[in-house]
This record gives structure tokens, C-alpha cells and sequence, in this order.
């Protein structure tokens, strides 16, 4: 093989820092066809109406802390494994905050069914004292993939290795242990070891939910997503308007290149979430977000639960941080997944250095279904793939300060139901 | 095999086996085999002993696919048998003339070199470009969009050559048959060095069946795991990797065949090579026309194929391995021609071989064994042959 020096001199990809701001949304036509639904800020014209912005931004700031009314608003939408797990302290992140004002927890099956999912956020709810907090089931089934199918396809391209609810997917067979479980089907919901809960889930359904709310909070409201796209996906294909009235995505799930402790990965771009649903992907990534941020596996394994941490927060006497000393992974000290997507969005000066490229997933059925597929503006093939910005590297000890703070703070005042 | 591994596994044996009389048995065998020069490993065999088959894209003059053949031939210790000639980084029709020109200027004119496939078997330019329009651009797709110092031009026409034409020809025979002849004469002895893409070795294969278990081995430069670099071309696309893209299903065909044995030198371990001016100017140090050739073509860049034949020659220059099992991706997805491996748990069983992944290299060592290959006298042509 030869590769000659002309292909050399390309330009290494972009990299921007955060200096305790969010970056700035990305007004980055996707391709030719899309333009026309984007709005394309010209420098001249940020840089004319930047005393205003800086006014704005002031005020902005004040509101935020004076009321209720300007907390950021998020929609959690999340395959809620419980007790505890990367799951349920992602939530507890977002409830937790006094800056966030949660408008509901959309759930979709992913490391568990939805049920089981379901029931066990609403106990966390009861337990951490955030019952009010609307919790609106969603998708039980990918919209494509089955765990049927997954067989067939391990038979030709090889085992793979987690597959959420559907590992070991004969009844009474132990699960991946992390799961903590037997495998079930998707309607049965085991008693759980936090104690069933009371409080009832929302009558409706996810992906109405999330419509519902950006169109009453239009341009206001951040989708984060720490499970499978299925439910957002649902809701851009009942109303494309979704993705333009949204503020932000942010996502974790992905993987790029991930460098792991125990040598190289043998499949380097499959990640869980993505690969659950790889269809809801695509139709995620190429919806035309004001902005996508993607929390990948290369930089999720930079984290990990301690022991000197879960010995710390069991020091606190809130409700939260009880919870999670209570249930928090003590055996295996999980990466922090979710947590770390929920803090980059809460307080962004933790990423400390991030790269944008465009961004979708491989839909063919083939050995790469469900694989990240990524570009660069010079080799991109023009068919709505969105820049998203990849978080690469964080401030560990900020981060996990955060965290820890986060679970000791008093339970946030409710607001006025949606 | 290197020496020292021979008498590692002959000590274990001997301590297995109580039997005086044994001993002396495993000993005479293992002396005999040694005096007979059939103990690879460069430092203690006798000249010539190591027969191999060169596979190569052989873009030329000079650059990584000329000094890869070099590397080979320049070696005391090597019987090259012939270069066989593919298309990959050019066109087989001028890759055979530079080859040509090659052992002209070297004085090896003994070498035959022999012309292989001109196309994939399955891949064409003309689909990838296609395919691209769905999965995005592909920079470097060697013959189908790069010539070396001018237009990109069709398989047939040979532009003129900077280094003058060769006077003389190549072989009638076709790579496959060649290959297939060769590994009948010398069963279990023949090393297939392969440098390109794999169109010539997944037709011998399937001419005969027999042809992967009578070679000794597979060295292959191909596959990408998960490059550390800040270039783009590999990091976007980790797992692909022109020599086995270029003919996923002829990789396929080859990694699922019984080798005896196959050692990979994936994107990740030639990255951390260099040609620099430093090396250039070593080599452009050395008198022989060998040297004098490498030094005036050669661009600072990558030493792809140079690592697979020298850490062929000597496996010491690699620090570090592990085994997996390799296949290419042949669907028609947009991981079409991507390396796909596996471990013993999670592999389909589908007759996917375990492979040997070089994983790191004494790079001093490999950059001295490389100049001092190119800087030596050209070994005469192989007595007997």
C-alpha cells in the first residue's frame, strides 16, 4: 500500500475549547437541499449584534436565577435502568439542579424493557422526593431491529457482546450482570428491590409528549437523550417541526475510536444506544437540530465510579444522595455513561477540548448495521448528516464535583404542571 | 519461525521426553535442519534459503511498493521465486514495466516478474463512485484517482517513465498459475509476501484449493483497527484500508483460507513509520544502484509495506502482538471493503482465520535493518535455480 504525501497536508479536524459557555449553535447548512429551513447567522451580522447579545445574555443570566420561570427546560428521555445505574443518575442530575426545570422523563426500552424501566423511575421519584415529575412511557420496540433478527445477523457477522434487554433473551436466563437480573418479556415488571411504586406513570405517550412540549416552549426546551433515539424519532416523523422548535439536542451514544484499558476494542464503532435502534439514529442525526452534541464511548470511559465517591455521597443526608449510595454500583464501578452528557450540558466549561464532524449511522443491514459512521466537510456525502460536537476530553475533577453537589442539593421546588 | 523460537519449543520437548536416545534424535534433527538452511530468521541461515513470492501493487519508480521489493530482494537470505504483479496503488500494465525497470537497474533481470490482475474481482472504479454518492468520498483509491507524477489515466496506457523504459519482459505465465506452480515445487516452503491487494492470491486459491495450505505462509500489509493519529483519512474511517478495500472479496476469499500461518501489518503499526529526509539521506549515501534508485525516488511518507517484508526477514523488530480473527466486509453497505475481526468468543465461525496483529516496533532497529538493505551490494541471482 502507498499513500502519498498530498494526502498528508488535509486539514487535521477541527477542534473548538468551551470556556465555561455553551458553544455556540451550529447554523451549518446540512446540504443544498436543506438550507432553506436553516437559519445562517453571517459573521457580519453576529459580530454587529454583539453588544445586544451580550445585554441579552446578561439578563438572561439574572432571570435564570430570580425565577422558576427561567430555569432551562429539558426533557429527559432515557432507557431508565434501575435502582440507580448510569440511568437514574443521569435523571437525578437534571432534577437535582436548581438551573433545570425538568418538564417530564420520557422512557424508552434499551438497557431494560420500558415497563420495568418505567416503574423503576417512578420509585426513584417517590424516593429522592420528585414525585410531580411526569414520567411518560415510550417505545417499547425499536422501530426495525428485533432481538429475532440480531440472532440471525450474530450468526453471520459474530456475537455481540451487550444487548440491554434482550442479553440472554431466554426467560429465566441470568442476564449481563450489570442488568442485575433474569431475562423477561417486555410487559412483565419484577418486584423491585427499591420497592414497587405508588405514584402512576403519564397517560400519554412519549413521542406526543415531546411535541406537545416544544411547541408550547418553542426554542426553549433541550432533548436530551441518554437511551435509544426511538422516541424522538417517532416524534420527527409524526411532526418534522420537532427538530427546529427544540433548542438543542444532546445525546449520549456513539463510539469513534475508543481506546480501552484491556487493549484494543474488536468493534470499534458500535456503542449500545446506537446500535439498539439504528434506524432512529439516522432519522435523529438528520433532522435539521439547531444543535447536536454526542457524548461518545471514547470519552465516557474516561469516567468511572469510585468507591471513595459512593463513600462520600453516603455522607449526605439528602434523599438523592441516599438513593444513590444505597444503589449506586458498588461491584463493577461503571463508566459514568449519562451522567457525563447531563454535565456537559449543566455547566460546559468540563469539556475542556471538543471536535465537531458530521455525523449518522450505517442502516444497511450488513456487518456494519448500527456502526457510527462520521465525516468531515471534505468527504461528506451531502444527504442531511448534521455537524454534531463531539466532547473529547473533560475536567475529571470538575466533573465529578459536580456530581456529588448535584446529589447534595435540597430537592428542587416543583413548578407549575404541564 | 525465528531461530530462537525453534529451540524454545525443541527445549520443552526435550524435557518432555526423558529418553537420552530421543534427545540425541531431536538434536541430530534439529542441527541437520539447521545446516540444511531451513530455520528462517536473517542473522544465522545461509544465503538464500528463505523462498518467497513477492505480491505486489508495484507503483513506481521508488516509494513504498518498489522499496517493499527491495527490502526483499536485497536480502542475502531471501530466494525470490518471482513478483507477481496486481493492481492497487497504479495500474497492473505500468506497475509490471517499473517492476521490469527495477530489476534492470539492480542487475536482477533472473527475477521473473509476472503480471497478475489488471481488475478487482468484484470492485470497480466506476461503482465506487456510485457508492460514494450514498457513503461519502473516499481520498486515496490508488490507481482509480492517483498516479504517481501526472494525470490519472485508464489501465492500459503506460505514461512515460522517468526512470527509462525496461528492455526486458515479463513472464507469459499469470500470476495465479505462477503461484500455484511454485507452491507444488516447493510445498511448504514458499512464503507469499503479499503488498497489495489480494485479486492474485483469491485466484490461485480458487484455481486450487490446495494453494493456501502448501504455502509456508501469508505476510500481508492490510487492515486498519483503530489508527492513533491526527489525520483524518484514517481516524473517519478507521477500519478501512486501501490494500483490502480496494478487493474486499478477494480479501474475504484469502482470510478464509488454511494458511499455515498469517501475520498482519495493519494502518495502526506503519503509521508509526516514517520515511524521513534523514533515512533518504542515508540511503542516498550508499553507491549501489539500488540505493541510488531508492534515494532519488523516494518521498517522505509512510513505510507501509517496507515494515511487513522487513519484519518479515526480522521478527525482532516487533515489540508487541495479538492474535484476532480477520475477515473483510463484503456487503454492499457503507462498510463495504472494512476490516471486521473478532476474538475466540465472539466470532461467527464461518472458517475466519486467527491472524498475528503487529502491534508496536523498535523503530531504530527497523530504520537501520531498512537503510542497511538498501545501502548493501544487490545479492547475485540464487545459485541452482
Amino acid at each position: 500500500m502507498c499513500r502519498r504525501g498530498l494526502f498528508l497536508t488535509r486539514l487535521s479536524r477541527g477542534t473548538i475549547s468551551t470556556f465555561g459557555m455553551p458553544a455556540p449553535a451550529l447554523h451549518q447548512p446540512a446540504s443544498t437541499s436543506s438550507t432553506s429551513s436553516i437559519k445562517v447567522f453571517s459573521a457580519a451580522s453576529l459580530a454587529s449584534s454583539s453588544k445586544v447579545f451580550a445585554v441579552l445574555l446578561t439578563l438572561l443570566l439574572f432571570a435564570s436565577a430570580a425565577s422558576p420561570q427561567g430555569r432551562r427546560k429539558v426533557i429527559i428521555d432515557q432507557d431508565a435502568r434501575g435502582p440507580a445505574t448510569t440511568d437514574q443518575q443521569a435523571i437525578l442530575m437534571f432534577l437535582q439542579s436548581p438551573q433545570v426545570e425538568t418538564l417530564g422523563i420520557t422512557i424508552v426500552s434499551g438497557d431494560m424493557w420500558r415497563d420495568e424501566e418505567v416503574a423503576h423511575t417512578l420509585r426513584m421519584l417517590e424516593l429522592t422526593g420528585h414525585p410531580e415529575i411526569p414520567v411518560v412511557p415510550g417505545a417499547i420496540y425499536p422501530l426495525i431491529n428485533r432481538m429475532e433478527v440480531i440472532d440471525r445477523w450474530e450468526a453471520l457477522y459474530g456475537k455481540v457482546h451487550y444487548e440491554g434487554a434482550w442479553n440472554n433473551h431466554k426467560p429465566g436466563a441470568n442476564s449481563a450482570s450489570s442488568l442485575r437480573g433474569k431475562y423477561h418479556p417486555p410487559a412483565e415488571v419484577p418486584d423491585l428491590i427499591e420497592g414497587n411504586p405508588t405514584i402512576k406513570p403519564a397517560a400519554e405517550d412519549a413521542a406526543h409528549f415531546i411535541i406537545r412540549m416544544v411547541h408550547q416552549y418553542p426554542h426553549q426546551v433541550t432533548i436530551y437523550a441518554g437511551g435509544p433515539l426511538t422516541n424522538l424519532a417517532q416524534a420527527l416523523s409524526i411532526d418534522p417541526e420537532v427538530a427546529d422548535l427544540a433548542q438543542e439536542l444532546v445525546v449520549m451514544g456513539g463510539a469513534l475510536a475508543a481506546i480501552y484499558p484491556n487493549g484494543p476494542p474488536t468493534e470499534l464503532r458500535r456503542e449500545f444506544n446506537f446500535w439498539w435502534d439504528p434506524e432512529s439514529v439516522h432519522m435523529t442525526l438528520t433532522a435539521p437540530w439547531h444543535k447536536i452534541t454526542v457524548t461518545t464511548v471514547d470519552i465516557s470511559i474516561k469516567t468511572r465510579m469510585t468507591k471513595a465517591m459512593l463513600t462520600e455521597i453516603a455522607k449526605i443526608q439528602t434523599p438523592a444522595a441516599q438513593y444513590v449510595a444505597k444503589y449506586g454500583d458498588k461491584e463493577y464501578m461503571e463508566y459514568m455513561w449519562d451522567e457525563l452528557a447531563v454535565a456537559g450540558w449543566i455547566d460546559p466549561s468540563i469539556i475542556t477540548k471538543q471536535s465537531q464532524l458530521f455525523m449518522d449511522i450505517d442502516i444497511s443491514h450488513t456487518a456494519n448495521y448500527g456502526n457510527v459512521l462520521l465525516w468531515d466537510n471534505t468527504d461528506r456525502p451531502g444527504l442531511d448528516e448534521q455537524l454534531v460536537n463531539l466532547p473529547e476530553e473533560l475536567d475529571s475533577a470538575k466533573f465529578y464535583k459536580l456530581f456529588v453537589d448535584l446529589l447534595a442539593q435540597p430537592s428542587a421546588a416543583p413548578v407549575a404542571a404541564h | 519461525m525465528p531461530i530462537d523460537k525453534i529451540f524454545g519449543e525443541a527445549e520443552i520437548s526435550v524435557r518432555r521426553n526423558n529418553s537420552p536416545r530421543r534427545n540425541y534424535i531431536l538434536l541430530t534433527v534439529l542441527v541437520f535442519l539447521v545446516l540444511l538452511g531451513n530455520v528462517p530468521g536473517v542473522s544465522a541461515q545461509a544465503p538464500g534459503s528463505h523462498k518467497v513470492i513477492i505480491d505486489q501493487d508495484a507503483s513506481g519508480p521508488g516509494g513504498s511498493d518498489m522499496q517493499a521489493i527491495l527490502t526483499i530482494v536485497q536480502s542475502p537470505a531471501t530466494e525470490v521465486l518471482g513478483i507477481t504483479v496486481v493492481t492497487g496503488d497504479a495500474w497492473l500494465a505500468e506497475e509490471v514495466q517499473h517492476t521490469l525497470r527495477l530489476m534492470e537497474i539492480i542487475g536482477r533481470t533472473d527475477i521473473p516478474v509476472v503480471p497478475g490482475a489488471a481488475f478487482p474481482l468484484v470492485n470497480s472504479k466506476e461503482y465506487i463512485a456510485r457508492w460514494e454518492t450514498l457513503h461519502g468520498k473516499i481520498v486515496y483509491q490508488g490507481a482509480w484517482n492517483f498516479a504517481v507524477g501526472g494525470p490519472v489515466h485508464g489501465p492500459w496506457e503506460i505514461p512515460p517513465m522517468s526512470e527509462g523504459a525496461p528492455t526486458s519482459k515479463p513472464a507469459a505465465e499469470d500470476a495465479a498459475h505462477f503461484m500455484i506452480r511454485m507452491v507444488h515445487k516447493y510445498p511448504h516452503e514458499v512464503t507469499i509476501y503479499e503488498g497489495g491487494p489480494m485479486t492474485n492470491l483469491a485466484l490461485a486459491q480458487a484455481i486450487d484449493p490446495e494453494f493456501a495450505s502448501l504455502a509456508k505462509e501469508l505476510i500481508v500489509m492490510g487492515s486498519s483497527l483503530n489508527p492513533q493519529t491526527d489525520d483524518p483519512e484514517f481516524t473517519l474511517t478507521p477500519r478501512r484500508e486501501f490494500n483490502l478495500w480496494m478487493d474486499p472479496e478477494a480479501s474475504s476469499r484469502v482470510l478464509h483460507s488454511d494458511w499455515a500461518r498469517v501475520v498482519v501489518t495493519t494502518v495502526d503499526i506503519s503509521i508509526k513509520t516514517h520515511m524521513t529526509k534523514e533515512l533518504i539521506a542515508q540511503i542516498a549515501a550508499g553507491k549501489t544502484p539500488a540505493a541510488q534508485y531508492t534515494a532519488k525516488y523516494a518521498q517522505p511518507g509512510y513505510l507501509w509495506d517496507e515494515l511487513a517484508a522487513a519484519a518479515w526477514l526480522d521478527p525482532s523488530i516487533i515489540t508487541k502482538t495479538h492474535k484476532v480473527y480477520m475477515d473483510v466486509e463484503t456487503d454492499h453497505g457503507a462498510g463495504y471493503g472494512d476490516t471486521l475481526v473478532w476474538v475466540e468468543q465472539t466470532r461467527p465461525h464461518l472458517g475466519e482465520r486467527e491472524v498475528e496483529i503487529q502491534d508496536d516496533l523498535d523503530q531504530e532497529k527497523f530504520y537501520r535493518e531498512f537503510v542497511d538493505l538498501m545501502i548493501r551490494p544487490t545479492p547475485p541471482p540464487h545459485v541452482g535455480k
